[in-house]
C-alpha cells in the first residue's frame, strides 16, 4: 500500500515526490524531464539518452559506468524518451535493492550520485560530445528506427499512425527519422542538451521504503539542475475534420495480415464523458470477454488477436488484429457491425460491470509495482489529473451504460490500414 | 494435509507447503499490502513431451503442439463461459505452455478463494467435443502464422533445429499448421487424462491472504475423480547425441539487419541439484565475460559488431542443456568467430576474485528485486520447480559458487565442436 505521499519544489519548475510504501524491497527513482514532440528534436533527445550511458566525467568508459553499477549490487539505470500524445519525456529510471536487505547503508546516497554523473557530468572532449561515440549511436539509432518493420505488429500501429496523422506532430515517432537523425552534430546536441537541462520541466519522482527527510536532503545535495526560463508546453489537438475515410494498403512478406483501424474519440481527457469512452473502448475490444474478441475469435475463428486501445492524450482509438487476406472485408464488416451494436444501446449490464472491474483492477494493482506506479503518478500529473486513486475508481464505478452509449456515438472512422500478404510469382 | 512452514531470513519470506493424498503439490506465499493475489495450477507437460508410455507400456506418438492445442480446450466449458465467471469476480485469467509445462492461472483483487476455486474447478474437468475442436484450429492457425513472421521467434527455434537432433524442443510450442490438423478430440482426451494428474501437478499461490483458506479451499475444490487418477506419466525421450544436428542453419525474412542465434549444446547428466549450481556457475561466467560490462562487450560495440540486443541465456532442464547468444549484428558470421576465440581464451583461465565478487553482488540484487513482482516469484518458483529444485535456496546456492568451480564448469560446458549459428536476413543481404 502507498502509505504517504509528499510533494516538494526544490527549485524552479523542479518538483520531488516522495511515495512511501514499506511493502517493496527495491527503491527507484525516476527522473522525468517534459519536452514537446517536434520533428526538429525528437531524434536529439533520442540519441541523447543513448550518448549519456556511454560515459560520465567520472567514469569515462561504459564499462566502468556498468561495472560500477554491478557492484552497487546490481542497480539498474536505464535512460530513454517516452513518446505522452505530442509530448516527448526523457526518463531516468534507477532501481536498487533497499539497503536493509543488502547491508549497505549509503546505497542510495551513492546511487543518486551515479545518476546524477549520468545526467548532469557527461564525458565530454573539447568541451562537446565524443563523436566517435556520437557517429557509432547514429548508426545504431537509424538501425533502430529501420528495425520497425521488424516486428509486424508494432509495424502495422505505427504505419497507421503515420497515415491517419500525417498533418500533426504526434506522426512522429519516438526515434524521429533518419533523416533527421543523419543531420545531428555533437556541437549543437551538445547546446540542445543543456538547453534541455536549463528549460524543461522536471519531475523527480522516488518510490520505496524510504525516509522523506533523508531523501530530501540527499536529493537536494547530489542532484541539482541548472535553471533558466522554463518553456511551457501546448497540450494535443484532438479534433479532426474528416472528409472521407482513408483507405491505406501495403504488402509485405508476412505469413498473416494485419488490419488496422484508426478512429477519432472526439473526447477530451478533461471532458467529463472521459471515463465512459474509456469503457467503450474496453466492452467492445478490452480483452477476452470484448464484443471483438468473442464474435471475430471465438465465433468465427477469423483471428488469434484483436483489440481495441485508446490514446488518452490525442483521443485517437485504434482496433488491431491479425487475420487471413481474404477475410479482410468480414473482419471490418464485423468491427463496424460491433461499434453500431454499442451505438443503439447493445451492451448488457455484466458486459459493462466486467469493463469496469478490469479497469478499476488495473488501477488497483498499480501500486503493487513501483514502476507502475510512478508512471501512473506521473500520466496523472501530465493531464493535471487527481492522483487518489480512490477517487479515480469511484469516477468509474459511477458510470451508466447510457453513457457510455452516448460516449461510443461521437466516436469517428478516420483510416483504415490494411497490411496485406505479398503473392509470390514464380519465374519472374 | 499436513501443512509446512519455512522462513528465509534473507529475503525476509515465509513459504507454507502441502501434499495431498493424491500427490498433488500445494505452496503458500503470503505477501502483506499487495492488492493483487494471484493463483498457478500446473501441470509438468509441455510441448516436448509428445511421445510416452501408457498403462500398457506401449510408446503413444501424439502430433507434435498438442499440450498447446489442449492449453487452449481446457476452457470449454459445460455451460457458460469461463472468461466471463472469472471476469465477473474481477480476475483475469490466462494460460501457457512451454516446453515442459503447462499453467492455469489468474489474478485478482477480491473474490480471491471463489477465484481459487474457479480455476481448481475448470481445470480438473474440461469440455472438449468434436466441434469446439475444430473451431479452434482456425483460431490456433492464426497464433501459428504469428509467430511465423516473428523473426526473433524464428532464428530462435532454427537455433534449437540446428542444436538437437531428436528432441521434442526442436518444434514450435504450437506446432505447426499441417500437425495441428491431425490433432483429435480422442488425442486431447487421452494426453488430458494422463498429464493432468496430481502427482504430476502443483499449485502455487501468492497474495495477501489466510494461507490456511488458501489450503481448506484447493482441498475442497479437488473433485472425487481428480484425486482418483493414479498415473505419473512416463515421458519417452529418444537420447540426444553429443554432437550437433547443423552446424549452420540460414532462412532469409524481410529484417533489416541479420538476426542470430549462437547456441552450444551440452548434454552431461548431473542431479536436479548439481545442474541447479552448475547454472549459477555458467550465468557468473557469461554475466563477466560476454554482459555490459565485461571488456568483450564494450570492445565489439565500439567496434559496431554488436549492440545492446546482444545477450546470452542459459537453459536447463533434465531433457535439455543449452547455452545462447542472440542478437542483431551486420556480420554474424565474425561475431560468431570472436565469440568461439573468446570461449577458448577463458578456457585457458582468467576469472578474477574482483569480478566475482561484483557479479554475485548483481545477482543478489537482482534476485531481491524479484520479489517486487509477485509474477516474478511466482514464475520463477514454479519454472525452477519443474527442473527439481527450489528458487529460494537462490541466496544460498549462489554463495557457493567460487572460482574454481566456475572455471571447471565453463570448459565442460562449452564444447565449441558442438555449437551451432542461426542467421536470419533478408534476401538483398545474402548477395552482397
Amino acid at each position: 500500500m502507498i502509505s504517504d505521499i509528499k510533494i516538494i519544489e526544490i527549485d524552479k519548475s523542479v518538483k520531488l515526490h516522495l511515495i512511501k510504501s514499506e511493502k517493496f524491497k527495491t527503491d527507484l527513482i525516476g527522473v522525468y524531464i517534459k519536452r514537446p514532440l517536434k520533428e526538429s528534436e525528437a531524434s536529439k533527445n533520442a540519441i541523447l539518452t543513448r550518448i549519456l550511458e556511454r560515459g560520465t566525467v567520472n567514469y569515462p568508459t561504459a564499462k566502468e559506468f556498468n561495472e560500477n553499477l554491478d557492484a552497487l549490487f546490481g542497480a539498474i539505470l536505464i535512460s530513454d524518451v517516452h513518446k505522452y500524445g505530442e509530448k516527448h519525456v526523457f526518463q531516468f529510471k534507477m532501481q536498487i535493492p533497499d539497503k536493509k536487505y543488502v547491508g549497505a547503508e549509503k546505497i542510495f546516497e551513492e546511487s543518486i550520485e551515479i545518476l546524477n554523473e549520468l545526467i548532469n557530468k557527461p564525458f565530454l572532449v573539447d568541451g562537446m560530445f565524443n563523436e566517435v561515440y556520437l557517429e557509432q549511436e547514429k548508426k545504431i539509432l537509424i538501425q533502430t528506427i529501420k528495425a520497425i518493420k521488424d516486428d509486424k505488429i508494432n509495424y502495422a500501429l505505427h504505419q497507421c499512425i503515420e497515415n491517419m496523422c500525417e498533418n500533426e506532430n504526434y506522426r512522429i515517432s519516438e526515434n524521429g527519422s533518419i533523416e533527421e537523425v543523419q543531420k545531428i552534430d555533437s556541437v549543437s546536441l551538445y547546446n540542445h542538451y543543456k538547453d534541455v537541462l536549463k528549460t524543461s520541466p522536471i519531475d523527480i519522482c522516488i518510490i520505496g521504503d524510504i525516509d522523506f527527510d533523508y531523501t530530501e536532503k540527499i536529493i537536494r545535495e547530489k542532484l541539482v539542475f541548472e535553471r533558466d526560463e522554463i518553456i511551457s508546453i501546448g497540450r494535443e489537438k484532438t479534433y479532426k475534420n474528416i472528409k472521407e475515410v482513408k483507405y491505406v494498403e501495403e504488402s509485405m512478406d508476412v505469413s498473416q495480415a494485419k488490419l488496422t483501424l484508426g478512429y477519432r474519440t472526439n473526447i477530451r481527457y478533461e471532458d467529463e464523458d472521459y471515463e465512459a469512452s474509456v469503457l467503450f473502448a474496453s466492452v467492445l475490444g478490452g480483452g477476452a470477454n470484448s464484443k471483438l474478441f468473442n464474435e471475430i475469435r471465438e465465433e468465427k475463428s477469423l483471428s488469434y488477436y484483436i483489440y481495441a486501445k485508446l490514446d488518452k492524450f490525442k483521443s485517437i482509438m485504434l482496433i488491431a488484429s491479425g487475420i487471413n487476406t481474404k477475410d479482410k472485408e468480414e473482419v471490418i464488416k464485423l468491427i463496424k457491425s460491433n461499434i453500431e451494436k454499442i451505438q443503439n444501446g447493445g451492451i448488457t449490464k455484466e458486459e459493462l460491470d466486467i469493463a469496469k472491474k478490469s479497469i478499476i483492477s488495473s488501477l488497483e494493482s498499480r501500486g503493487d509495482y513501483p514502476n507502475s506506479f510512478i508512471n501512473y503518478y506521473y500520466d496523472q500529473r501530465l493531464t493535471r489529473k487527481k492522483i487518489d486513486i480512490k477517487y479515480v475508481i469511484e469516477k468509474y464505478t459511477n458510470i451508466t451504460i447510457e453513457e457510455v452509449v452516448e460516449a461510443s456515438k461521437k466516436i469517428e472512422l478516420d483510416i483504415i490500414h490494411f497490411i496485406k500478404e505479398k503473392v509470390h510469382v514464380n519465374g519472374n | 494435509m499436513e501443512i509446512k512452514k519455512q522462513y528465509y531470513k534473507r529475503i525476509n519470506e515465509t513459504i507454507y507447503q502441502a501434499e495431498h493424498d493424491s500427490g498433488l503439490k500445494i505452496f503458500v506465499l503470503p505477501k502483506k499490502d499487495f492488492r493483487k493475489k494471484h493463483a498457478y495450477f500446473m501441470t509438468k507437460y509441455g510441448s516436448i513431451f509428445n511421445s510416452f508410455k501408457n498403462e500398457k507400456d506401449e510408446v503413444i506418438e501424439k502430433p507434435f503442439g498438442i499440450a498447446h492445442f489442449l492449453e487452449h480446450k481446457i476452457f470449454e466449458e459445460d455451460e457458460g463461459n469461463i472468461f466471463e465467471k472469472f471476469a465477473l469476480l474481477g480476475a483475469d485469467v490466462n494460460a501457457y505452455t512451454k516446453f515442459d509445462s503447462t499453467t492455469y492461472n489468474f489474478s485478482t483483487l477480491d473474490n480471491f478463494y471463489e477465484s481459487l476455486e474457479l480455476l481448481v474447478n475448470f481445470v480438473q474437468k474440461p469440455h472438449i467435443t468434436e466441434e469446439n475442436v475444430e473451431k479452434e484450429k482456425g483460431i490456433i492457425e492464426q497464433e501459428i502464422k504469428m509467430y511465423l513472421d516473428n523473426a526473433d521467434w524464428k532464428v530462435y527455434f532454427n537455433a534449437l533445429k540446428a542444436i538437437y537432433r531428436k528432441n521434442g524442443i526442436r518444434e514450435d510450442i504450437a506446432g505447426s499448421v499441417e500437425s495441428i490438423q491431425e490433432i483429435t478430440k480422442d488425442d486431447l482426451i487421452e494426453c488430458y487424462n494422463y498429464f493432468y494428474s496430481p502427482k504430476n501437478m502443483i499449485i502455487f499461490a501468492i497474495g495477501d491472504f489466510d494461507e490456511n483458506e488458501v489450503f481448506t479451499t484447493i482441498e475442497k475444490s479437488l473433485s472425487e475423480e481428480y484425486v482418483m487418477r493414479k498415473s505419473l506419466p512416463n515421458v519417452v525421450m529418444e537420447k540426444e547425441d553429443e554432437s550437433v544436428n547443423l552446424k549452420e542453419i540460414h532462412e532469409y525474412m524481410d529484417v533489416s539487419q541479420p538476426k542470430f542465434i549462437f547456441g552450444f549444446k551440452d548434454i552431461t547428466k548431473f542431479s536436479d541439484k548439481e545442474l541447479f549450481k552448475r547454472s549459477f556457475a555458467i550465468k557468473i561466467a557469461l554475466t563477466s565475460f560476454f554482459g555490459v560490462s565485461s571488456k568483450f562487450y564494450n570492445d565489439l560495440y565500439e567496434e559496431g559488431l554488436i549492440d545492446e540486443s546482444f545477450s546470452t541465456e542459459h537453459s536447463f532442464s533434465e531433457y535439455y542443456h543449452h547455452t545462447i547468444f542472440g542478437g542483431e549484428s551486420d556480420n554474424p558470421k565474425e561475431l560468431y568467430k570472436r565469440v568461439l576465440d573468446e570461449i577458448n581464451h577463458i578456457k585457458k583461465g582468467g576469472f578474477s576474485e574482483e569480478s566475482l565478487i561484483r557479479t554475485k553482488r548483481k545477482f543478489t540484487g537482482r534476485y531481491i528485486a524479484s520479489f517486487n513482482s509477485l509474477q516474478s516469484v511466482a514464475s520463477l518458483f514454479t519454472d525452477y520447480y519443474i527442473k527439481g529444485v527450489n528458487s529460494f535456496e537462490y541466496l544460498d546456492v549462489l554463495e557457493e559458487i567460487s572460482i574454481e568451480y566456475i572455471e571447471r564448469v565453463f570448459k565442460e560446458h562449452f564444447n565449441t565442436d558442438n555449437s551451432v549459428i542461426s542467421i536470419i536476413e533478408s534476401e538483398s543481404e545474402f548477395d552482397d
